[in-house]
């Protein structure tokens, strides 16, 4: 691979982007070999995605070139890359769910015969193309029907029948269980032993590790560096991502289990289709315990965080908070129950980006007498208690009056962490606090979890990283299909074992 | 010295106060080339009609405040645009499209029309009016808030077409039961001179209800940033979800903010009846299109009280001084409305000059 007379497949020389005044990337150099893996590391917002945003011609950079195969090119749109033989496959999948495979990847770029699609003809490139790269899939099989990790192969294919020999991935494991995720590296080392170039975005270090042959860290727009991956260690990328060195284990001391504080009994709720998306979920979080429900996205965590919290009622069961029945309560009642919620989109439920830091603070003490007073705002009070509670919480600002919206996404984590533990509570649901955050932030919000853990407080953590839940729970629950299928304490669990649990298999093998 | 500059936020901003303020500045930019380009917009229309912009927009100047008359005709006509603008402003502000207000308008005339005409005559009676015409359009605009909540219909849609029903039966009750007897036109008797508005300057239809509607705008625009009402209206508006998921319970914000809207736009109807034509006359309140001239200040203020104030009185300026350049050229008064809405649709091209947030980076 060094030894090659040939030219690089990717090489960007000096890219700049700018929006605004944000550097999003300062003058980065990338070059990566024909059949390289390649992983780009970086924080959030260190620039990862814009750079190859720019490589496939989503964004036009400030400054720079780009060189493909030794020709300079300058891509208005993804068709021009799509031409020089680029592919992507977004975080996102963009897949038609009610079209077959095969329809999903001829789209675009149909065999077809005076203006009718051949349908025999594609079935049969599909099938050929999938077995030349060794993918078990079904090409006639709706996708609707498939695993999120399917999917996932299906957009990889797609790539590839448009005559992609470089493929970007943008965190292609974030919604994948362990199994799924062992497939696809499995897919993406057979496709670079064929001579396909694979760019790898991600944060995952121990993926970087096991996966690419070269990983290049960026930070804060700034190119840090690229290492062989056989040279490197874990703590090592970290430390060149963070910038200093960072703690991925986390000390806590054991658990001192108290008395339950959530009750979750029999909670069913029924779906549009009549699917129950919850069935019979029953469990307890107690004081003093951090609760990790894990799953693969979309089977149930959805429904039972909004069925908690109360923006759903549900059809059967009861939810008891505090000794109090909240089944039937409002979200008022329920927060006043002590509820504090940590939303899993802080865009969505979390923040109003428009107004400043100060009300989106205030949300739920605005009755509180350093709020108002006689139905009226006092805002000095008000400023004066938000000054004090960001500074408590290591939020960076200049002045509570900011706009949420100028704020990073860890900074706007903390805000909402500020909010909802400045309440008097003793029960917190917090919905993948960590995502989309850096590992500055996650490390902090993880400390201030334990922290209320460890004065007695009851925690249900949900999150599809299954690092997370294993790091910081006590005890794990594992959702699958709407039902609780696996309760194991945290000294018991194995990622493997979970990993089945999260699939559904043992399911399966029970109704075998 | 790495762990500091890792805390260190991206975003370092001057302090609040000179921020706030330089940042109100650049948020009146875009209204000002709006208003610019609308009226650029519709100086190339009037030359490519073959008329000379300048001879008519000196007519429309003078027409809207050359002279006593016009500046109390442009002020007269402010009347109900300020009414009904503060209305779709504190409507908009929670993020329910009200455009209901024609209905509500009809209805609230109808109202104080109906106390003016059967209670004895007097001061107390023009405050039953005034009351009774807060009713009437509070009424009907909570059923349309209540649709929402109820029957998910949604608010944007059963407020515009409940404007048809109420015209309609407000029509159908001046011709069926209040008609003037003898009279010619669609029209209820005139009210007794004791429950009529008095004219604030003789000869014009500048009249004491002004007050009334300056104090709603004052009231709300006080209570929209300086109540806990007012701030869980705005954080309503701003993201429906976060309000909800912070306890503010959806339902009755609807209820209450369309009710409260309704009210302030049955109001000024009210007003309007009572201090301008001292009757209910058919299509008098639907035919200026004073509802739409409020909801289209409110948009260019982007719900701001004092600059929907503004917009209303220059709207207000822009329609009597049409009618000027109407008899001074031959353009039609209708050129107006058309530079009006030239105008909103600039100032709806705000939406494409946003930042990239920050998150997709």
């Amino acid at each position: 691979m060094e030894q090659n007379t040939f030219p690089p497949e990717v090489e960007m020389i000096g890219i700049v982007k700018k929006f605004g005044d944000l550097v999003a990337n300062d003058h980065i150099d990338l070059c990566i070999e024909k059949g390289e893996i390649r992983a780009l590391v970086g924080e959030n917002g260190a620039g990862k995605t814009t750079l190859m945003r720019i490589l496939f011609g989503l964004y036009k950079p400030t400054a720079g070139k780009i060189r493909i195969r030794g020709k300079e090119v300058s891509f208005n749109n993804p068709h021009d890359a799509i031409a020089e033989q680029l592919g992507m496959v977004h975080q996102h999948f963009m897949l038609f769910e009610d079209l077959t495979v095969t329809e999903n990847i001829i789209f675009g770029r149909e065999p077809s015969q005076v203006g009718f699609i051949n349908h025999k003809r594609s079935i049969q490139t599909v099938s050929e193309l999938a077995e030349k790269y060794g993918f078990h899939i079904n090409p006639e099989a709706k996708v609707s029907s498939l695993s999120v990790g399917e999917k996932q192969r299906i957009e990889i294919l797609k790539t590839l029948y448009r005559g992609a020999n470089v493929i970007i991935l943008d965190e292609p494991t974030a919604v994948l269980t362990p199994q799924e995720r062992d497939e696809l590296f499995k897919v993406l080392r057979g496709l670079s032993s064929q001579g396909k170039t694979i760019i790898l975005i991600t944060h995952k270090l121990p993926e970087v590790v096991e996966l690419s042959h070269r990983a290049t860290v960026l930070r804060r727009g700034k190119l840090v560096g690229t290492v062989e991956t056989k040279d490197t260690t874990i703590e090592e990328l970290a430390r060149m991502m963070v910038g200093r060195e960072v703690f991925l284990t986390i000390e806590k001391p054991l658990a001192e289990i108290k008395q339950p504080v959530l009750q979750v009994k029999n909670l069913t709720l029924t779906g549009e289709h009549g699917l129950k998306t919850l069935n019979d979920v029953t469990f307890d979080v107690h004081g003093g315990e951090i609760v990790g429900l894990a799953g693969v996205a979309g089977n149930g965590q959805t429904e039972l965080v909004d069925t908690l919290i109360g923006f759903t009622r549900a059809d059967r069961g009861e939810i008891i908070l505090n000794g109090k029945n909240i089944t039937h309560e409002s979200i008022a009642t329920r927060r006043a129950q002590g509820f504090a919620y940590i939303p899993e989109d802080r865009y969505r439920r979390g923040l109003a980006i428009t107004e400043s830091i100060l009300e989106n603070l205030s949300l739920g003490f605005q009755n509180d007498e350093n709020h108002s007073s006689h139905g009226m705002l006092t805002r000095r009070a008000a400023y004066q208690w938000a000054k004090g509670i960001l500074d408590e919480y290591d939020v960076r600002l200049s002045s509570p009056e900011e706009t949420a919206g100028n704020l990073s996404g860890g900074n706007l984590q903390k805000v909402i962490l500020a909010r909802e533990f400045s309440k008097p509570v003793n029960f917190i649901l917090a919905d993948q606090p960590t995502r989309g955050v850096d590992i500055g932030a996650t490390e902090y919000i993880y400390q201030q979890i334990i922290a209320r853990r460890n004065k007695g407080d009851a925690i249900l953590l949900i999150s599809a990283d299954l690092n997370e839940i294993m790091s910081i729970s006590d005890r794990i629950l594992v959702i699958y299909a709407g039902m609780i299928v696996a309760s194991i304490p945290i000294n018991e669990a194995k990622e493997e074992d979970i990993g089945l649990y999260m699939s559904g298999s043992t399911i399966k093998q029970k109704v075998d | 010295m790495d762990q500091d500059k890792l805390k260190a936020p991206i975003e370092t901003r001057e302090h609040s106060f000179f921020h706030s303020i330089t940042k109100k500045w650049k948020d009146a930019i875009p209204i000002v080339l709006a208003i610019l380009g609308g009226i650029i917009i519709g100086g190339v229309m009037m030359l490519v009609a073959g008329h000379n912009p300048f001879t008519a927009y000196t007519a429309l100047l003078v027409g809207a405040v050359g002279e006593p008359y016009n500046l109390a005709a442009t002020l007269g006509r402010a009347i109900p645009i300020l009414g009904c603008g503060i209305a779709a402003a504190l409507a908009f502000k929670a993020g329910l499209i009200n455009i209901g207000g024609e209905g509500q308008l009809v209805l609230g005339a109808l109202g104080a029309t109906l106390v003016a005409l059967f209670f004895p005559p007097g001061w107390f009676s023009i405050i039953v009016a005034l009351l009774v015409g807060v009713i009437f359009g509070g009424f009907w605009s909570f059923l349309s808030g209540f649709f929402q909540t109820k029957f998910r219909v949604p608010i944007l849609i059963s407020s515009l077409l409940m404007n048809y029903i109420a015209t309609g039966f407000v029509s159908y009750m001046i011709f069926a039961h209040l008609i003037e007897p003898g009279g010619s036109r669609n029209q209820t008797p005139l009210f007794p001179e004791a429950t009529r508005f008095a004219k604030l300057i003789p000869g014009t239809t500048v009249h004491w209800g002004i007050f009334v509607v300056l104090f709603i705008v004052v009231i709300v625009g006080f209570l929209m940033f300086r109540s806990v009402a007012g701030y869980e209206l705005r954080m309503f508006g701003a993201n429906r979800e976060f309000a909800e998921a912070g306890g503010i319970k959806p339902k009755r914000m609807t209820h209450l903010v369309m009710a409260l809207s309704g009210g302030i736009v049955g109001i000024t109807g009210a007003c309007q009846v009572l201090g301008v034509y001292y009757r209910l006359i058919d299509t008098s309140l639907t035919l200026p299109g004073y509802y739409w001239s409020g909801a289209m200040a409110a948009i260019l203020s982007n719900n701001n009280p004092i600059g929907m104030a503004l917009a209303s009185i220059f709207f207000a300026a822009v329609q009597t001084g049409a009618s000027g350049m109407e008899r001074a050229t031959e353009i039609p008064f209708e050129l107006s409305y058309v530079v009006q809405a030239i105008m909103i649709l600039l100032i709806a091209v705000r939406g494409f000059l946003k930042p990239v947030p920050k998150e997709t980076l």
